[in-house]
């Protein structure tokens, strides 16, 4: 695995500090929304919660061939200085993440407003797949859920944008979805605890800059080596 | 959910995002405990979680656990036959009953008392009531949604509240922040309940100067929404008309105080000072998310004595 897509998981992994939360409820919604039949059977629940998952992971892929697509324009038309810029960009996105997750940069989540007029519209469209009754409807509403306003998905596309190739950026959005799965699959069991967990300051801070740390190495490492 | 946008004004992120969980959960019949500073609007919350389910044509029954007198209580909830109690003279369905095919919302249930916990969980297990003084268990179809002000959790660890009723009722949690933490929302929400309150009482709205916003937003608002429209409703009434300046706010917010500071009282027993300190200035850091600088600002010390006595208590 390279060493984006490495920090690209690791933004994912650290990213349920953040947001258990402030999504906690749509885990917990959806997952005990389901009928009692499902939950009831554990391999049928955990059938729906990673359909739940593909769907939302699969937008963040979209997401990333988008957006991914529009930083290899970018790159062609700033020419030789465009790489060490957009590496620059990259390194500067994450650790702003970084300190996002840490509690030092909450404005970042004002980004979600570029999202707000997508979501007005996809909003309903996903309440009306509510209750979910098939794998289908899950893997639906997931697709749907991919796409809501949040500070830390939208910082991954823009920083995923700056990987200026589509492949490239998919395959960020995708190791960053795969990130967050332990604790969106693990749902009702672990969002007590993380939910505890994300509000010790020190936690937090460790991971925001363990997260720095990260973007930070390819830019320091040839420098220092 | 249209109500959400009706009902609730606030653009921070940290409130939209509740706001959007709640629209999701609205839409399904899971139990929701709303958690919040008072004054944070839980109860508009319920209602609004209720407006937008598909129970929103059946009743909305509030009951307002601290309000409810132990000898009362299960009488209140589950109802009584005719003749189980002195005073029981008809049938009475209780609020449960009241609330079937909606929702029931169950206020301050971290207030309520153990042999009622221990009864609520009952119902909450079987979905079924039995009135006072009845033999028959009737089911009743609704869905619940609890509030409270208090960490239930940190109860549960004291054993004041029952760690089964818990997790019966956290299934879904939603957390709604204080106004203190909702960036940039009290320029917004003074704009609005001014208006609000000067076309209700027929009085010209006052106008903010830039230093009276300053601190407006710099107060940290203990009291939340619910103060802060107190208190834009008294500027209507006391200031129309006029521009509104630093000299015209009330003294705590001049001093950029919770008001509740200077009414701290010494309980008879005593405190250890110095573990006060130390819990004060955890709870600063927990609600400040670890920014020292707002910590400081919460506890109204300057950021260089905050670091001076975390560093003297060795919190990191």
């Amino acid at each position: 695995m390279s060493f984006s897509l490495a920090a690209a998981f690791i933004a994912g992994l650290f990213s349920t500090l953040h947001c258990v939360g402030m999504c906690g409820g749509i885990i917990g919604a959806l997952a005990f929304s389901l009928p009692a039949e499902v939950r009831a059977d554990r391999v049928r629940l955990l059938g729906f919660l990673c359909a739940y998952s593909t769907g939302r992971i699969g937008s963040y892929v979209l997401a990333g061939g988008l957006i991914g697509t529009l930083g290899a324009s970018a790159l062609r038309l700033l020419g030789d200085v465009g790489h060490n810029l957009l590496a620059a960009l990259a390194a500067l996105l994450m650790s702003a993440i970084g300190l996002y997750i840490a509690g030092w940069f909450p404005q970042l989540a004002r980004i979600e407003r570029l999202g707000q007029p997508l979501w007005r519209r996809l909003g309903p469209l996903g309440r009306r797949l509510l209750p979910v009754r098939s794998a289908w409807q899950a893997l639906a509403y997931g697709a749907v859920w991919g796409w809501l306003p949040c500070g830390m998905v939208y910082g991954m596309v823009l920083w995923a944008a700056s990987r200026a190739d589509p492949f490239d950026a998919m395959a960020a959005m995708g190791a960053f979805g795969l990130g967050t799965l332990p604790a969106v699959v693990g749902a009702g069991i672990l969002t007590a605890y993380l939910g505890r967990l994300s509000r010790l300051p020190q936690v937090r801070k460790a991971a925001g800059l363990s997260l720095i740390a990260l973007a930070l190495a390819p830019l320091l490492l040839p420098v220092l080596l | 959910m249209s109500g959400l946008d009706h009902d609730f004004l606030g653009e921070s992120p940290e409130f939209q995002a509740v706001l959007r969980s709640a629209e999701i959960v609205a839409a399904t019949d899971v139990t929701v405990l709303i958690r919040g500073e008072s004054g944070t609007g839980k109860e508009l919350l319920a209602k609004a979680l209720h407006a937008g389910s598909r129970r929103a044509r059946g009743p909305f029954v509030t009951i307002n656990c601290a309000a409810l007198p132990d000898n009362l209580a299960e009488s209140e909830l589950f109802g009584h036959r005719k003749g189980a109690f002195t005073g029981a003279v008809a049938d009475h369905p209780g609020r449960i009953r009241a609330a079937a095919g909606g929702t029931l919302f169950l206020d301050e249930i971290g207030e309520l008392s153990p042999a009622i916990q221990a009864k609520l969980l009952r119902f909450l297990e079987t979905g079924e009531c039995q009135p006072v003084g009845g033999t028959d268990c009737q089911r009743v179809d609704v869905r619940v949604l609890a509030a409270t002000h208090r960490d239930l959790h940190a109860l549960v660890r004291e054993g004041r509240f029952r760690e089964d009723l818990y997790y019966r009722l956290n299934v879904v949690p939603l957390e709604l922040p204080p106004l203190r933490a909702r960036s940039g929302d009290v320029p917004l929400l003074i704009d609005a309940f001014t208006r609000r309150h000067a076309a209700l009482h027929g009085m010209k709205p006052p106008r903010y100067s830039r230093a009276a916003l300053r601190l407006l937003e710099q107060y940290p608002w203990p009291g939340n929404v619910r103060e802060l429209r107190n208190f834009c409703e008294r500027m209507v009434i006391l200031c129309s008309g006029m521009e509104i300046g630093p000299d015209n706010l009330p003294a705590e917010i001049r001093a950029g105080r919770a008001g509740q500071d200077s009414r701290f009282e010494l309980p008879a027993e005593g405190i250890r000072l110095e573990e006060l300190e130390r819990t004060m200035l955890r709870q600063a850091l927990e609600r400040a998310h670890g920014n020292r600088s707002q910590a400081a600002r919460l506890l109204g010390l300057s950021r260089d004595t905050f670091l001076y006595r975390l560093k003297k208590y060795a919190i990191g």
